[in-house]
């Protein structure tokens, strides 16, 4: 017992591998002496942060950690030769399910001019605080199914309110999901994927999803998996959704 | 004030149904705000972006604040420290556990262990380190604390226990490295250390209760 009670500075300070800090923590549920020292000297290690200094955070900080994170994060997992090449041909298909149309185009113009109409009427009749906080669409992309099985279609759209930007993408008739399956939306930038995460429809199909725009982040199109579940970084089930062809 | 702008999309789709317009725009913003640190936890285990950056925001002061004093004011160090702790936080599968504490100790402890494996990497590039930092560390002047309390609560302690604290706490040696330093054996630090921690704890104690008395 002794013995095992010399480990307590060790558990304390972290020095413990995986294995010895289970095997401590185990002595710690047996040992009154242990659990009560612990406790009190955990008081004390947890106020010793608070010597830190208050800094202040460069601002550009947090679009280099959410680029770090999302980039790290899905460029993680099996790193083989057989992976990339997978995902240069997702990326093939990807491309070519997007070409760009006139529809599109059509359709997003009467939306902006819809939009200024709209923040016009609103210009005249309302304080002007409120037209500065305005949510403008900046982007918009009409989807659709593009598997047999499915009549899936709806839009994704950005919209800027201030300095934030945030992607809605609104679904409808989607295929009921089995399990823990998702639908996940993928963001495509030079080649390059974003998650921009997942979502599951209700009981009658409809499903939506919300994901505020890292930084300056650009994006040219826009695709929707189906997946196993909710937790990939990366793409692992079929494409099912795309952007509208005329 | 988003709400008006979904009016734009009629032309092309049905609008969604209202509780939709709030849920999404609860969920973008006010509501995450609103959130425990325990559901905010909960939804980053479910890879949900937005809860992720309310975290960022939410903890972002303390957690670069602590990794510029690890560096000792390198800003480039913190500020890649700071992405690790935030992949790690992402990509982890080792979970904040609410029964053990509150999420900022937990947050605490897993920068102070991402900085101390970057200060180890970066000590064996050294040569004569052990030496060369152990005597910075002597001469070193504390600099002005935010925190009165634990200050004076540290001023209680001696010198001696005081580095042994900074050695193991802020500088990343390991207690075995201290003894070598110290030339003494392990269990011997092991309970200086001990003994500084409780005695430091006594005082934090003390105060926190004079200052209730006080009020
Ligand atoms: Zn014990």
């Amino acid at each position: 017992m002794a013995n095992e009670c010399e480990h307590l500075m060790d558990y304390l300070a972290g020095e413990l591998t995986e294995k010895e800090a289970e095997h401590f923590q185990r002595h710690l549920s047996r040992c009154e002496q242990c659990s009560s020292e612990l406790e009190q000297l955990q008081e004390a290690w947890h106020s010793l942060p608070s010597e830190a200094e208050h800094a202040d955070v460069p601002p550009e900080l947090k679009s280099e950690v959410m680029n770090f994170v999302f980039n790290e994060a899905s460029a993680e997992s099996p790193r083989t030769m057989d992976a990339s090449e997978k995902i240069t041909a997702w990326t093939h298909r990807f491309i070519k399910g997007f070409a760009p149309i006139t529809a599109t185009i059509i359709v997003l113009l009467f939306i902006v001019s819809a939009g200024l109409l709209y923040e016009n009427i609103q210009l005249r009749s309302t304080a002007t605080e409120r037209i500065t906080n305005a949510a403008k669409t900046t982007q918009l992309f009409l989807l659709q199914s593009i598997v047999q099985t499915s009549h899936a279609k709806g839009y994704a759209a950005v919209i800027k309110t201030g300095d934030d930007r945030e992607l809605i993408v609104n679904l409808k008739d989607l295929p009921i999901l089995k399990g823990k399956e998702a639908y996940q939306v993928w963001l495509l930038k030079d080649g390059k994927r974003q998650n921009a995460g997942t979502l599951r429809p209700a009981k009658d199909g409809h499903g939506m999803l919300t994901y505020r725009l890292p930084g300056e982040y650009k994006f040219d199109a826009i695709g929707i998996t189906l997946e196993p579940n909710a937790h990939g970084t990366k793409p692992r089930g079929k494409k099912v959704i795309g952007m509208a062809q005329g | 004030m988003t709400v008006p702008f979904f009016f734009n999309f009629e032309p092309f789709t049905s609008p969604p149904p209202c509780d939709n317009f709030k849920r999404i725009i609860e969920e973008g913003g006010e509501s995450l705000r609103k959130k425990s640190d325990q559901e905010l936890m909960k939804l980053i285990e479910q890879k949900h972006r937005s809860a992720f950056e309310e975290l960022y925001d939410r903890y972002i002061n303390l957690i670069y604040s602590y990794s510029l004093k690890i560096t000792k004011g390198n800003q480039e160090k913190a500020k890649e420290i700071v992405q690790h702790v935030f992949l790690r936080i992402w990509t982890t599968k080792s979970r904040y556990d609410p029964n053990k504490g509150l999420l900022i100790n937990w947050l605490i402890t897993v920068t102070r262990n991402i900085s101390i494996d970057f200060i180890r990497k970066e000590k064996k590039h050294e040569e004569k380190q052990q030496m060369m930092v152990a005597e910075t560390v002597i001469t070193q002047e504390s600099k002005p604390f935010q925190n009165i309390h634990i200050e004076d609560a540290k001023k209680r302690l001696t010198d001696e226990q005081q580095r042994l604290i900074r050695l193991l706490y802020w500088e990343g040696y390991s207690l075995r490295e201290i003894a070598a330093m110290e030339e003494e054996p392990i269990g011997t630090v092991k309970s200086r250390l001990h003994q500084s921690l409780k005695r430091m704890r006594q005082h934090l104690k003390t105060e926190k209760e004079g200052r209730v008395d006080g009020q």
